[in-house]
């Protein structure tokens, strides 16, 4: 029997896959000091994606969640999501670094990073360039399914990434294709490759079998796992903190945590979800389908969306099995952001055309010559690349390099030497109007408790459209809601 | 590949499992048009149970939905569920005869049965009455968990079922408590040990694995599935005929139902949840801890009840633990109804009485007189057995047994000249609720979910809260008052 040890995700990972990132800074600053009671090992905090999602569309300054969530989250250490330049949106690396240091300077010491081929060569450097600036890595082995995703290759894989000598090494199952079966295979191979190098397993629920997964794997000995608190958990997300606490006791284990400290949380997350329309994490039924093609849900609908437009969603099977086609021919890259949109958008363009790669994306291009990755060079049929690159647009992109400027080029490009380094991260992330236009917003938005019913109960009666009026009496109690859209409220008012 | 054919159980264990039957008859009947053109091999109807919900709670006539839902489904096989006297809820063997014969005479040939102890020997006496009455029997092998469920044990518990050459076998995972891993080494043991007996899959989704647990079934020759329509699918119901037609065509299977025929199905019951305040099944999160204890979730739910009025809630752990031993002491009865009651109830109160069988219920005598099945009384251990019957109550029930008048029995005390449909009411309902049948008027008819208006105005007059409603768009305006002698009209 062990004692198990958990990662809490909930305001990265839940916020992100349930969420789209749209949990306010208000929403997150209330429920921190809680969940940092807890007892997780750690908690997942901050990413570099959410710089533009909170500056442009929250308006709302994410070193304010830097400073204020890390003040208030004393006893468990929190977590960086991403790397330097292991991640595939390409900012200068200086301007990544920056950011790093700044994390630091917040008491974080610690990110988990992905290369979507698990290319330790290309992350190597990575880890190197973080433990400089004294940032500890946990390194991902993500799993994948395609004949190429072998027991070798897993085996060759966990022992590349261990010889990095990672702070840790994250078993990552991102598609949630993992079966029990798999795991039982698997989470050995894995645990007899990577030496004494620690390890933790990080599921989503897609199909339903994480939580079972997480179950195996912790018998075979990976007793470290990511869970999140509901409504955050399950759906895409992980599974659920209370979930997984009721099942790892039933085995015999010891687990830590405490669940009533997290219960006010779960309530408030889910006044929040009611209160701003977000979606309740549930759990999802097994999907045989998704193996077929491996396309994920969000892009099943742009398939859709996409095919639609052109009035051909009679399609939209010939364009799931394309992209099957197109995954084989690219040599089964994991089917993970952005390599999962090339992979699909040119499926799509195959079947709308009816002639396959009569027209290709820029980023087909890109891939094929090894920009997004030097293994899609090397593992692309030698046909299809010859297709994508026989043509004179492949020449502009041949030799390309992501230009990559200097701190000081990057401030003579934003024109002013004298910005803080806090606002030079956020106009590169988010652009300078809409950092200008947070400098002119107000405070953010102050949360509403969900112990106060009534104001809530006027707020959601004023949202609807269709009504122009709402009016409610009980018995020593009256209440009329108008809009002055077309100038007969009050009339309406006074003939009660 | 090998063509997938699938039974629906929407309206019997569906609406059971998920609804506890709050299904009302035109709701029923609105759907089964509908349902009978997408395809199903057959679907499950009705099963005895219902007769006495239907009549006391809702005062609707099942002979009504019996005779009007099978003349409106032309084209699929309608089931029974149960049988004569292999449910536990024992009524005149005679009476179950009747119930049987008028099915029958309703078109309804097929019927699924079980016995919680797989005891064929006791079966075999049923699947000849029910061939004599012309219904042919599908006969249960129910997957549980124990030392003594081993493959050995299935092995030749599925000998004994084809033994009886029933019209299918049904190898059913009641508690919804099969893994893929366990689905895989004994659904090759039932397949090999069944003989030319066809056989089908019956799973409920209490641990979400159930539409897993199907695929691995089909890959190994298992092709006869068990779904429902949502949302009376998944929860502690069986999959969604939706997801499943996705999974097998995505394995390669070719399946004859059409998922188009279903859509307004599924749109007229989430229609009727919302309208009704019914739950909407949805999947479930593995949950490792019913392996322990196995008590199904709505037991504990009246553990926690029992333990909070003798201020005992703490105890709800212990009683868990305990209801894990007796079952243990009890030879590992499967956790079904009622056996599973009698196994909980005799565990709270241990716990409450803090001494193990100081107390005994007349279930937990009559259980180790074998009056429940005879595995019961030779699995107990001898210790405990002792200490249940070594009391004077458990002379009264020795040598008990149920009184079994004949059919001209009941009638003569019901009524000579009752017509068999009313005298099976009467046996199922008891008299008051057919009398209170009897005067009500015609069952409620349902509103089509394409009615939005007279849909918000019975919702809005359900609201206890509010004395008036008044909406008002440019061109309309609404006001819905209550009659309260508090507050004067307006």
């Amino acid at each position: 029997m062990s004692d198990v040890t958990f990662v809490d995700t909930t305001l990265r990972d839940g916020n992100q896959s349930l969420w789209a990132f749209n949990m306010k800074t208000a929403a997150m600053l209330e429920s921190i000091e809680r969940m940092d009671r807890a007892g997780f090992e750690s908690m997942e905090f901050f990413t570099a994606t959410m710089f533009k999602k909170y500056v442009r569309e929250h308006k709302e300054n994410p070193w304010h969640w830097l400073r204020e969530g890390a003040r208030r989250a004393r006893n468990t250490p929190l977590r960086l999501h991403g790397g330097i330049k292991g991640g595939l949106e390409k900012k200068p690396t200086s301007v990544a670094r920056l950011v790093v240091q700044h994390v630091i300077d917040s008491g974080i010491t610690l990110t988990r990073t992905s290369n979507p081929w698990n290319d330790y060569s290309v992350f190597k450097e990575d880890v190197e360039a973080l433990r400089e600036v004294g940032m500890n890595c946990v390194v991902n082995l993500i799993y994948s399914v395609s004949p190429r995703h072998t027991d070798e290759y897993y085996a060759q894989k966990a022992r590349e990434a261990a010889a990095l000598k990672p702070w840790r090494i994250c078993f990552k199952d991102v598609g949630g294709l993992l079966t029990p079966e798999r795991t039982r295979t698997l989470v050995p191979l894995v645990l007899d490759n990577i030496g004494d190098v620690p390890v933790e397993f990080h599921a989503h629920c897609n199909n339903g079998l994480a939580p079972i997964n997480y179950l195996e794997a912790i018998e075979l000995g990976m007793t470290t796992i990511h869970t999140s608190v509901p409504p955050l958990a399950n759906g895409s997300a992980q599974p659920s903190i209370f979930n997984m606490l009721r099942n790892v006791r039933a085995m015999g284990h010891t687990a830590s945590v405490d669940e009533e400290v997290l219960k006010p949380v779960q309530e408030h997350f889910t006044f929040v979800a009611k209160r701003d329309g977000l979606p309740m994490g549930a759990p999802a039924a097994f999907d045989q389908s998704v193996y077929a093609h491996q396309v994920p849900g969000g892009m099943i609908a742009n398939f859709r969306h996409q095919l639609g437009l052109v009035g051909m969603l009679d399609k939209l099977p010939a364009a799931l099995e394309e992209a099957a086609r197109v995954r084989a021919e690219w040599g089964y890259p994991i089917m993970v952001t952005p390599l999962s949109q090339f992979v699909g958008t040119q499926a799509a363009i195959n079947i709308i055309m009816g002639e396959r790669y009569k027209q290709v994306t820029d980023q087909s291009i890109q891939y094929a010559h090894g920009i997004w990755g030097r293994e899609g060079a090397e593992l692309m049929d030698p046909d299809v690349k010859d297709r994508i690159l026989g043509r004179p647009r492949a020449k502009d992109w041949e030799g390309w390099q992501q230009p990559d400027p200097s701190l000081p080029e990057v401030r003579t490009q934003l024109g002013s030497s004298s910005m803080s380094d806090e606002e030079l991260i956020l106009r590169v992330f988010a652009g300078d109007e809409a950092v200008e236009e947070l400098q002119n917003a107000g405070r953010p938005r102050e949360y509403l408790s969900a112990s106060q019913p009534l104001v809530r109960l006027v707020n959601e009666l004023t949202k609807q459209q269709e009504y122009t009026q709402v009016y409610i009496r009980k018995p020593g109690f009256s209440l009329t809601l108008g809009r002055s859209a077309d100038g007969e409220a009050a009339e309406d008012t006074a003939a009660l | 590949m090998s063509d997938v054919t699938f039974v629906d159980t929407t309206l019997r264990d569906g609406n059971q499992s998920l609804w506890a039957y709050n299904m009302r008859t035109a709701a029923m009947l609105e759907a089964i048009e509908g349902m009978d053109r997408a395809g199903f091999e057959s679907m499950e109807f009705f099963s005895a149970t219902m007769i006495k919900k239907y009549v006391r709670e809702h005062k609707e006539n099942p002979w009504h939905w019996i005779r009007e839902g099978t003349r409106r489904a032309r084209n699929t096989g309608l089931r029974m569920h149960g049988s004569i006297r292999g449910g536990l809820e024992k009524k005149p063997t005679a009476v179950a005869k009747l119930v049987v014969s008028h099915l029958v005479e309703n078109g309804i040939r097929l019927t699924r049965n079980s016995n919680p102890w797989n005891d064929y020997s006791v079966f075999k006496q049923e699947v000849d009455d029910l061939r004599e009455l012309g219904m042919d029997a599908v006969a249960n092998i129910i997957y549980s968990v124990s030392p003594r469920h081993t493959d050995e044990y299935y092995a030749q518990k599925a000998r004994e079922a084809a033994a009886l050459k029933p019209w299918r076998i049904c190898f059913k995972d009641v508690g919804g408590m099969l893994t893929p891993e366990r689905t895989r080494t004994l659904v090759p043991i039932v397949l090999e040990n069944i003989g030319d007996t066809p056989v089908e899959f019956h799973a409920h989704c209490n641990n979400g694995l159930a539409p897993l647990n199907y695929l691995e079934a089909i890959k190994l020759g298992m092709t006869t599935i068990h779904t429902s329509i949502p949302p009376l699918a998944n929860g502690s119901a069986q999959p969604s005929i939706f997801n499943m037609l996705r999974n097998v065509r995505a394995m390669g299977h070719t399946v004859n139902v059409d998922e188009e025929a279903l859509k307004p199905v599924r749109e007229h019951f989430t229609f009727v949840a919302k309208r009704d305040g019914l739950p909407v099944g949805e999947p479930r999160a593995f949950d490792q801890s019913v392996y322990s204890h196995q008590v199904p979730g709505g037991m504990i739910s009246n553990f926690v009840h029992q333990l909070r009025l003798v201020g005992m809630e703490d105890k709800l752990p212990a009683a868990l633990e305990e209801a894990a031993r007796v079952r243990e002491e009890w030879g590992y009865p499967i956790m079904v109804t009622p056996l599973s009651q009698f196994v909980g109830t005799q565990a709270a109160i241990n716990v409450i009485m803090g001494e193990r069988y100081k107390q005994v219920t007349d279930q937990s005598i009559q259980y180790a007189l074998g009056i429940w099945g005879r595995q019961g009384a030779e699995y107990m251990d001898p210790e405990v057995k002792d200490r249940i019957l070594a009391r004077p109550r458990a002379k009264a029930w020795e040598n008990w047994e149920q009184p079994d008048p004949s059919l001209k029995e009941v009638r003569a005390r019901l009524g000579a000249s009752l017509s068999d449909e009313e005298l099976i009411m009467r046996v199922y309902a008891g008299d008051e609720a057919v009398d209170a049948l009897q005067n009500a008027g015609r069952p409620r008819e349902y509103l089509s979910a394409s009615q939005p208006l007279v849909r918000l105005i019975n919702e809005l007059t359900r609201q206890q809260e509010y004395t008036q409603v008044y909406i008002r768009k440019p061109g309309f305006s609404l006001t819905l008052g209550k009659e309260s002698p508090t507050a004067g009209a307006s």
